[in-house]
């Protein structure tokens, strides 16, 4: 048991700490929150980003970065810094993209992009300033405006225009300017760990970590004027963005890569286990997923809530779980609560967690370990055979996994897993509700065996009752609040983030687990708002 | 996929009405054809009970496996390889798929970083040049320098990605036939004095980003101008590239429809499409080299199209024969390549498999002990100019030794290829 303990609380998701750094050189003095970190200095517009931005700075809606390269993904996050660069594959896509969008606004919505009597030079040069300040995110140097006004005017001088604003266009939308975040911070004092961003700089961080997508006039000209400086200023913005309805958009990109709900829609079920099953069930798995993160998050708004709502949306294409809907519109019902409560009891959810002809109780039980309570299993070794047992007609799938990983090789590991997962055993492989499996009842006791929380072990019945010690716990909300963090950083934490990390904790878990909450602490903390200063050479 | 027929230097009207065109290329004397490469990359080893040939009383003298029978029509331009173990993936970052695939066409050992491995290790990308990429800028420059293609490769890390320009310098597979297409016929069906029109204008606005961007390099840190010297090269590449012009003899198909490219039900469909835009890229001389990955290594995927409905890569595990029947399929789609090149004409008139290389690998050989022992490898095509028809053993020769014969059978000059302490020269009894 001791031995197996330690397989399992040595691999927590702790973050590798940062380089050591030198004391012999370095005449910073190091403390628990003054430490290396590595900012990335530039980052690229994620797709999510990108068409986010096109659509809300110029009513764009074609979403043209669907045919772009998907990002890396580091520890789940599309937004590592580090990890996404550009390759012939993705400047062909954005120069495709630049002539599409281009093409398209000067047609159809030019006043979103000039507002001018006479179509002349000057027209042309206060498109470049105005509509390059949302674009670059940031007013324009004097030299980005007069080589950008050089193009239009050259180009003007040959064609008509409507080609001088379209080719304009181009260019700025190919301009590194705009695909990516540039931060480079206050000029650092030599014994500073960390140096405040500038203002737009943290006007970019609160939008695309708030909206995924630019800032608007107002947050830029309030960030410009040097007032985001002012921790009631920076939180009074990130209030009104939060109340913004483009909110869902970047709180629903954390949700997104966090659950990995996307993986929803692109499901395949056999279909001699489960006839009901088509790719058309999967999509709509996906919506109704979709939708109740939106109710939870529109009313509620807490991680509590998440665990525990038992609102589930449902059509006619999703009318085996409940009875109440016609048509391909999803319609809120409220389930049982001893039936369905929170996101992990969603069918999609479960779907997702389930295997393609059985449910699954180890998947199920390694979501809960490794997402919500950041304490995750290592993954077998090669030499075992990991599928699982296939469904036959005399036993339940309960008692199929517990002679798979009765051996003691698996059992360090499986013993900690499988007592969460069977908690999930009132659900199939598509995520339906059931009283029996194989015609025996289901048994869905179960128990935590282990947490660093120690009110946290003992045993439950069912995934209601288990929902409902998680969403009590204190562990669950610090993993939640730091995954968030750290996607809003777009890089590892390091040592120089344990402050921040601490006290985003601390206040998620003040606030009852209140989503918008953490999102305000987050932008309060120090990590947010500044960067590092590297260490001279 | 509807097609209409071009022929060189030559305006065709369709029946449509429209002027239709590709671009060429005034070259005066086609020359000597051009030499291409293709690769094709399966996951998590092979069905090995089934897989090699059982050897004769000489090396053209052998019976082909049930994998193989795919390939018996190709028999003679194939050569069977044995004994070839891929020592350089034996050890370092990562875990054994990560290193395998990491190391099949680079030789050499991936970097560190942060992608978690089957078994929680870490991994970075791969640490030097692929012999694809190698091998592109010795065929001669194309419109398009090489395709990366796959077939429900989705890992944007180390276990989905087969080709490297250089060190952390992924070249990841294109999954969609729709941006596949788009990649290299993009111009196609354009009429000629329209392409001219784009070409100065996309010529015009680059060379505007370029501006940009060199303004930008001037109030920025070191780390910043580094990744903004490596975004310039990609726009002046893409600039090159749009405005070369390829030559050739053509068949411009029409654009794909959308499929559902990323599941796997749609892999077969996905893989013709490919193969297909492939072939036609070479009859067009858009291109010389292509990688194929057909999924990522250590993934988790069913095949519902060969009833495969459990991972197959835990079916490798249990060395499952279910695995003869996914290895099957790929034997299958490496037969079509080498069918539909022996089929296409050079402008001499000669079969394009004869100035073709094909290799099919793995990133290990034996899922059930993640081995790098007897690779199951497959070479076709005459472009190294080898004796093909053969089923060859060695005795535990690093596969860097493999790739480095391409290399030379390419003309190059080298003498190792990747990590040098795992490459002791060319191959013998190849030529």
């Amino acid at each position: 048991m001791l031995a197996a303990l330690g397989v399992l609380a040595g691999c927590p998701a702790v973050k590798p700490p940062a380089d050591p750094v030198d004391a012999g050189t370095d005449p910073r003095v190091v403390t628990e929150c003054n430490a290396a970190s590595s900012e990335v200095p530039m980052r690229l517009l994620t797709r999510a980003e990108y068409d986010n931005t096109l659509r809300d700075v110029l009513g764009d809606t074609s979403q043209p970065a669907r045919d772009f390269p998907r990002e890396p993904l580091a520890e789940g996050w599309d937004n590592d810094g580090n990890l996404n660069k550009v390759t012939d594959e993705s400047v062909t896509r954005y120069l495709e993209a630049a002539e599409a969008v281009s093409t398209a606004a000067v047609a159809t919505r030019s006043s979103q992009l000039y507002q001018c009597a006479t179509k002349d030079s000057a027209c042309g040069a206060s498109f470049v300033i105005t509509v390059g300040r949302r674009l670059f995110r940031r007013t324009l140097t004097q030299e980005e405006v007069s080589s950008l006004v050089t193009f239009f005017n050259r180009t003007l001088a040959s064609n008509d225009f409507d080609t001088a604003m379209t080719w304009t266009l181009q260019v700025m939308l190919q301009s590194p300017q705009f695909l990516y975040r540039f931060e480079e911070g206050q000029p650092p004092k030599s014994t500073d760990w960390r140096t405040p961003l500038l203002g737009p700089e943290l006007a970019t961080r609160l939008s695309y970590l708030i909206w995924a997508s630019a800032p608007d006039d107002e947050l830029l000209t309030v960030a410009e004027a040097g007032m985001l400086a002012d921790p009631d200023v920076l939180q009074a913005q990130a209030k009104r963005m939060l109340a913004d309805p483009k909110a869902i958009d970047g709180k629903g990109r954390f949700f997104n890569l966090w659950l990995r709900l996307d993986d929803i829609s692109g499901l395949e079920k056999s279909t001699a286990a489960y006839p009901q099953f088509s790719p058309a069930l999967a999509q709509a798995w996906r919506s109704s997923i979709g939708l109740f993160i939106e109710d939870v998050l529109a009313h509620d708004g807490t991680l509590p809530a998440l665990l525990t709502s038992n609102a589930l949306f449902v059509n006619d294409t999703m009318s085996m779980y409940a009875p109440s809907s016609s048509g391909a519109m999803f319609t809120k019902v409220m389930m049982p609560i001893e039936q369905r409560s929170g996101l992990l009891t969603q069918p999609g959810f479960l779907a997702r967690l389930g295997a393609p002809d059985q449910s699954s109780p180890i998947r199920r039980g390694v979501f809960v370990l490794d997402k919500l309570l950041c304490q995750t299993p290592p993954p077998p070794p090669p030499s075992v055979n990991t599928t699982p047992p296939a469904p036959n007609t005399g036993t339940t799938t309960r008692e199929r996994f517990a002679q798979h990983t009765k051996e003691t090789s698996c059992k360090g590991c499986h013993g900690f897993i499988d007592p969460i997962g069977f908690g999930f055993e009132h659900f199939d492989g598509i995520g339906a509700f059931r009283e029996t499996d194989n015609g025996k009842a289901v048994d869905a006791t179960g128990s935590i065996v282990y947490a660093s929380e120690a009110a946290l072990p003992g045993p439950f019945d069912g995934a209601t009752q288990l929902m409902a010690k998680l969403a009590k716990s204190t562990q669950v909300h610090d993993c939640v609040s730091k995954e968030w963090l750290r996607f809003a950083m777009g890089r590892g934490l390091g040592d120089g983030d344990a402050c921040s990390v601490q006290q985003v904790q601390t206040q998620f878990v003040k606030a009852g687990g209140n989503f918008d909450a953490l999102l305000l602490s987050i932008v309060g903390s120090d990590s947010f708002r500044t960067r590092p200063v590297e260490t001279q050479p | 996929m509807t097609r209409r027929s071009l022929s060189r230097r030559m305006v065709l009207r369709a029946s449509g009405g429209l002027a239709v065109a590709l671009p060429l290329l005034a070259h005066a004397d086609p020359g000597p054809a051009p030499k291409r490469f293709v690769f094709c990359y399966q996951p998590n080893g092979v069905y090995v009970p089934q897989w090699f040939p059982t050897a004769g009383a000489s090396e053209s003298d052998f019976t082909l496996g049930p994998i193989h029978q795919s390939l018996a029509p190709y028999r003679q331009h194939c050569l069977w390889l044995a004994g070839l173990d891929m020592k350089v993936a034996v050890s370092g970052a990562g875990e054994q798929h990560q290193r395998g695939i990491g190391a099949v066409l680079t030789g050499s050992k991936i970097n560190t970083g942060n992608f978690v491995g089957n078994d929680g290790t870490k991994a970075g990308w791969g640490s030097s040049i692929s012999i694809d990429q190698k091998l592109v800028s010795m065929v001669g420059q194309t419109r398009v320098p090489s395709l990366q293609l796959g077939i429900n490769a989705k890992e944007r890390d180390v276990s989905g990605c087969v080709s490297y320009a250089g060190a952390d310098q992924p070249l990841l597979p294109q999954n969609d036939p729709r941006v596949t297409f788009r990649n290299l016929f993009s111009d196609a069906g354009t009429p000629v004095d329209e392409v001219e029109k784009i070409r100065r204008r996309r010529g015009s606005v680059l060379d505007a980003v370029l501006g940009q961007i060199t303004e930008l390099k001037t109030r920025v840190g070191t780390a910043e101008k580094k990744r903004l010297d490596a975004h310039f090269t990609k726009v002046r590449e893409l600039e090159t590239r749009l405005t070369a012009l390829p030559p050739g003899t053509c068949t411009t198909p029409s654009q794909p429809g959308a499929i559902d490219f990323e599941t796997e039900a749609a892999m077969p469909e996905v893989a013709r499409l490919q193969i297909e835009l492939m072939v036609l890229a070479f009859q067009c001389d858009l291109t010389r080299v292509a990688t194929f990955m057909f999924s990522d290594a250590k993934n988790h995927i069913a095949l519902p199209f060969l009833n495969i409905t459990s991972d197959v890569h835990n079916l490798t595990h249990l060395a499952d024969p279910q695995v003869a029947v996914r290895d099957t399929w790929q034997a299958q789609q490496f037969a079509s390549i080498l069918g539909k090149l022996e089929m296409a004409r050079e402008a001499d008139g000669s079969s394009m498999i004869q100035n073709s290389l094909m290799f099919w690998g793995s990133d290990v050989s034996l899922g059930s002990t993640h081995s790098h022992e007897n690779m199951p490898f497959v070479v076709a095509g005459h472009a190294a100019g080898w004796r093909m028809g053969r089923f060859v053993k060695y005795s535990g020769l690093n596969h860097n030794n493999l790739l480095v014969s391409m290399l030379q059978g390419f003309g190059g000059t080298a003498t190792s290829f990747g990590d040098p302490a795992f490459c002791t020269g060319p191959l013998s009894g190849l030529t």
